[in-house]
């Protein structure tokens, strides 16, 4: 290509398997006829359609109209960039999808790389392929071998712009780059910033829902990196666009003008999104004194044995969520622990000692507990349907039994079933109704709107999960209220995760948009919830030590949930009378 | 729209979908526009069709709750549309004159002359192999344009039949009734010589396409490239008028130097005046590294930026057909101001009149725009003779 001539056009041949070879054959003219007609009319479809639409499984995603036209805009009208920026809780996740699978059906996708925060990358990956049908590694997979060693990537950007890795990433020339919670990347003297500057793409979306952080230039820094000199210079930028005195937007409709060209923001108030109440009630219960003794003993040990060696962080964090989950659940990690321990163990006394106790535990508390709720939906509920979600397997079984003794219906689905068996599982549930006790094993496409009564008998310590069993049941299609029921023992970490922290940041009531930008503020200031929930149970010295740890974190975390919702308001008040949604140029 | 696309109609998708369920063996049972369909166990689909209820409709969400939407843009038309493309991609047909109608060019009807008599009598077959190809052209700012072209290549002359090509889209357009074999047999040799010229007619006849979506890519870079010289050109501007005032200050400093007699206030001009120099060289080095750029009209911004906006063409074939087509000679007799004359011309089915004929008395072309007449026992065009 010449300095002052066209654009470079490349030329490519490609075969096709059919002529591969002598070709001998035989078949109807009638067939090839057909196939013949067939690819005359897939080539009368109009251009600049997203064909991929009709190939999506509706039963694993419901596409809204305004994320159809953001799709749509972003891909043909925005010159291979466009920064999505619908309020929180509007699907921007599922505009980006539907962009990959067109992308992928047109077949541009040789090389796409994701960067999200840390805390969603995996979030990503699962919401892509069970909503999508796309298959991304990412970069905490274990067989994750690289950034040049996979075609469709999905990474914390941290990770890819980490000395390890930034070289790697920088020496790609990427199809598509996809940057979520864009505003983390505002400033412009930060490694991230760098990392996106000089990245190599032709096609980029960016996702967020609060361009603007702490000023207006925020905007002005994320646009700089699509579109460079669309705005001018900062100081141009600022002189035009701000009133100094007022630090407010004006010149709005030239701003709106240039920022047509590559932004697009739909508002909740002009969409379609409805959903049904959500009731919460969350139940506490007094433990058995053998339950008392058993969970006492299991958070002595586990803060002795973190305090001495740290390593075994995982396996204590599972003790400490199964001791409230069940003692079935708890039992078999323990005896599991002593039989892999090679010789003694350290702890041989003490993880024998929590085994007596497990025995002393006659009938769980808990348990007890969720068939009451059962009842009380079976006579009320149609089919009586309930789903019960717990974290551990033994649980799973320790429910299953008691619920048979009962005489319910049951229906156990877990990781361990093949994708057949789990459609004919949720189908049985569906026709026969009773009671659906699952693990976290169950993707978020599985569509259980038939049902409105959900029980999480144990609760994750990520509130991502909660939100995410919550979300099988209470999404867009439910048409019925929907009732949630925790359980938990009294004066454990259960409760406090749930009524310090959970109620605290209004977890239950809060759309997955919006936790993630919590958690992902959270993850900004070099904390993970699960870890720091752990820690504080580990390090508070007394009772009253760790309740007030809890209640800092709860503050904190309130603080974080304020401030995001500050800045969606503030983002709301700057963008208002702004028509992003849709171009009538 | 391409020309080989076919425009995706209701009375499209009716009739494909009944030649396709039938072409599996399918047993259709037609009540109004719902459609019960049987289709046999061994049946070459992965579509549940067997018990299925489909209805033919406008709109996909306008059907009833148990049935299937057959409709442009439904999902059971688009399944059936992908797998059937892609299940017999190669076959054969075959035209005789007992199927075609003889048709004579435009240079003999379109003129004075009155056909008073034509017949054809065929010699033997020629082999032709029709490709379709599907042509992706994509650039970021209008992301992909697809295309789908046919051409037609005689196998014994390599040579690209237009007319061949335009009655193969004619027979397969609509008719499910067409002749061919069922055997089919191409050598390899074959098919790479006819697909190398059959690929560089599609490259010709793409041409103005990628050159009208080369054209405005272009402009489209030049936008971005525009908006990036304007910043550059700012931002020189701004960091100009800082280092005048940062000159401005460094004078004040060095007055104060000049002119101060305590030793402290001396050091710390001194200071302020390094701080300044400092501050001074690095905008100068900016404002020098635009200035090269501006200079130099941006090469490395230019590249980048027109790198992303560059045309990729794909060419793929998708289906070939080896067409069997009858050669031999067409004979009329035209008539004109009560003069009567034979003429004889080798003629192939499909394809037409085969060799170009020309006026005799000057040796013009003759067209549709130039046609035949006969002058005196002579045949001359009546464009470029005639008057």
């Amino acid at each position: 290509m010449d300095g002052t001539g066209f654009v470079d056009v490349e030329l490519y041949h490609e075969e096709d398997d059919f002529l591969d070879g002598s070709y001998s054959s035989h078949q109807t003219v009638l067939d090839h006829l057909v196939s013949i007609q067939a690819n005359r009319l897939q080539a009368g479809q109009p251009d600049t359609e997203l064909r991929s639409l009709s190939h999506l499984d509706q039963e694993n995603v419901k596409l809204l109209e305004h994320q159809v036209n953001a799709a749509h805009r972003a891909l043909f009208e925005m010159n291979g960039k466009a920064l999505l920026a619908d309020e929180v809780g509007l699907g921007k996740t599922i505009e980006v999808g539907m962009i990959l699978k067109e992308m992928h059906y047109r077949g541009t996708d040789d090389a796409v790389l994701i960067l999200t925060p840390a805390q969603l990358a995996q979030q990503w990956q699962a919401e892509m392929l069970e909503k999508f049908g796309l298959d991304f590694t990412c970069n905490y997979d274990d067989d994750f071998r690289g950034f040049g060693a996979h075609d469709h990537i999905i990474a914390s950007i941290d990770t890819a712009k980490s000395d390890s890795h930034r070289s790697t990433v920088l020496s790609r020339d990427w199809d598509v780059l996809v940057l979520d919670e864009a505003h983390y990347v505002k400033n412009e003297d930060t490694d991230r910033y760098g990392l996106l500057q000089n990245l190599s793409y032709d096609y980029a979306f960016f996702l967020t829902a609060t361009p603007i952080q702490n000023d207006v230039t925020d905007l002005y820094n994320i646009i700089s990196l699509l579109r460079p000199g669309l705005f001018g210079t900062r100081a141009a930028f600022h002189n035009y666009f701000i009133d100094s005195g007022q630090e407010t937007l004006v010149n709005r409709n030239e701003l709106q003008n240039r920022l047509r060209r590559v932004m697009i923001r739909n508002r909740r108030e002009e969409t379609d999104i409805d959903f049904t109440p959500r009731n919460v009630t969350t139940r506490t219960f007094e433990p058995s004194p053998a339950e008392r003794d058993l969970y006492d003993a299991v958070t002595d040990y586990v803060r002795t044995a973190y305090g001495e060696a740290q390593g075994q962080k995982l396996f204590l964090m599972t003790l400490q969520k199964e001791v409230v989950s069940s003692p079935a659940a708890l039992k078999g990690t323990v005896e599991r622990q002593l039989d892999v321990e090679e010789g003694e163990h350290p702890y041989k006394y003490e993880l024998e000692r929590i085994l007596d106790r497990i025995e002393a535990v006659d009938r769980p508390t808990k348990l007890d507990r969720v068939q009451r709720i059962t009842a009380e939906a079976r006579e009320r509920v149609d089919k009586g349907r309930v789903i019960v979600f717990t974290q551990f397997r033994a649980t799973q079984q320790a429910l299953l039994d008691t619920l048979d003794e009962q005489d319910y219906t049951t229906h156990p689905f877990h990781g361990g079933h093949s994708s057949d068996e789990k459609e004919e599982i949720v189908a049985n549930f569906e026709e026969d109704g009773g009671v659906l006790v699952s693990t976290d094993a169950m993707n978020e496409g599985r569509n259980l709107q038939f049902c409105n009564v959900m029980v999480n008998y144990d609760l994750p310590w990520n509130p991502m999960k909660v939100e995410q069993r919550i979300g099988r049941i209470h999404r867009i299609g439910q048409e019925r209220e929907v009732y949630v029921f925790n359980i938990a023992l009294e004066d454990t970490i259960e409760e406090y995760v749930l009524e310090k922290l959970y109620h605290k940041i209004d977890l239950f009531q809060q759309s997955v948009g919006e936790l993630s930008e919590i958690l992902t503020r959270l993850e900004e200031t070099g904390r993970n919830f699960e870890d720091e929930v752990f820690e504080r149970m580990v390090t508070a010295g007394s009772k009253i030590e760790l309740e007030n740890d809890f209640d800092e974190m709860a503050i904190d975390l309130k603080e974080q949930r304020d401030l995001a919702d500050k800045l969606n308001d503030f983002n709301a008040g700057v963008f208002e009378g702004f028509d992003l949604g849709a171009s009538d140029d | 729209m391409t020309d080989a696309a076919l425009p995706v109609t209701e009375r499209a998708v009716e009739e494909f979908a009944e030649a396709y369920l039938t072409s599996l063996g399918a047993d259709i049972r037609m009540d109004g526009r719902r459609w019960i369909l049987s289709v046999p166990e061994d049946a070459e689909t992965d579509l549940e069709l067997d018990g299925a209820v489909v209805q033919i409709a406008h709109d996909p969400n306008e059907v009833d709750e148990d049935t299937q939407a057959l409709a442009p843009e439904s999902r059971l038309f688009e399944q059936m549309v992908d797998e059937a493309a892609e299940r017999t991609p190669v076959g054969s047909l075959s035209l005789t004159h007992e199927q075609r109608e003889i048709r004579l060019p435009p240079w003999i009807t379109a003129g004075p002359v009155d056909i008073v008599d034509q017949s054809f009598t065929p010699y033997y077959d020629r082999q032709a192999l029709c490709f379709l190809f599907h042509v992706g052209i994509e650039t970021v700012s209008e992301y992909q344009r697809e295309e789908l072209h046919a051409i037609a290549v005689d196998l014994n002359e390599q040579v690209i039949r237009p007319r061949l090509t335009q009655t193969y889209l004619e027979i397969t357009e609509r008719s499910w009734n067409a002749a061919g074999d069922e055997e089919v047999t191409i050598e390899t040799d074959r098919i790479e010589e006819t697909l190398n010229l059959a690929r560089s007619g599609i490259e010709d006849e793409i041409e103005p396409v990628v050159r009208d979506t080369r054209e405005r890519a272009t402009r489209a870079a030049e936008v971005e490239l525009d908006e990036y010289r304007q910043f550059a050109h700012d931002r020189k501007d701004e960091l100009e008028e800082k280092l005048a005032s940062l000159a401005d200050r460094i004078e004040e400093v060095n007055e104060t130097i000049e002119s101060t007699s305590e030793q402290r206030e001396r050091i710390e001009a001194l200071q302020k005046r390094k701080e300044l120099q400092a501050d001074v060289e690095n905008l100068r080095s900016e404002v020098d590294d635009l200035a090269a750029q501006i200079r130099e009209g941006f090469p490395q911004k230019r590249r980048e930026i027109r790198d992303r906006h560059a045309l990729t063409v794909r060419i793929r074939p998708v289906s070939a057909t080896q067409i069997s087509y009858e050669r031999g000679d067409i004979d009329c007799t035209v008539r004109m101001a009560g003069r009567e004359r034979s003429l004889t011309y080798a003629y192939a089915v499909g394809t037409g009149v085969l060799d170009d004929q020309h006026c005799e008395s000057c040796g013009a072309p003759l067209s549709g725009e130039n046609p035949l007449m006969l002058q005196g026992s002579s045949l001359i065009g009546q464009k470029c003779c005639g008057t």
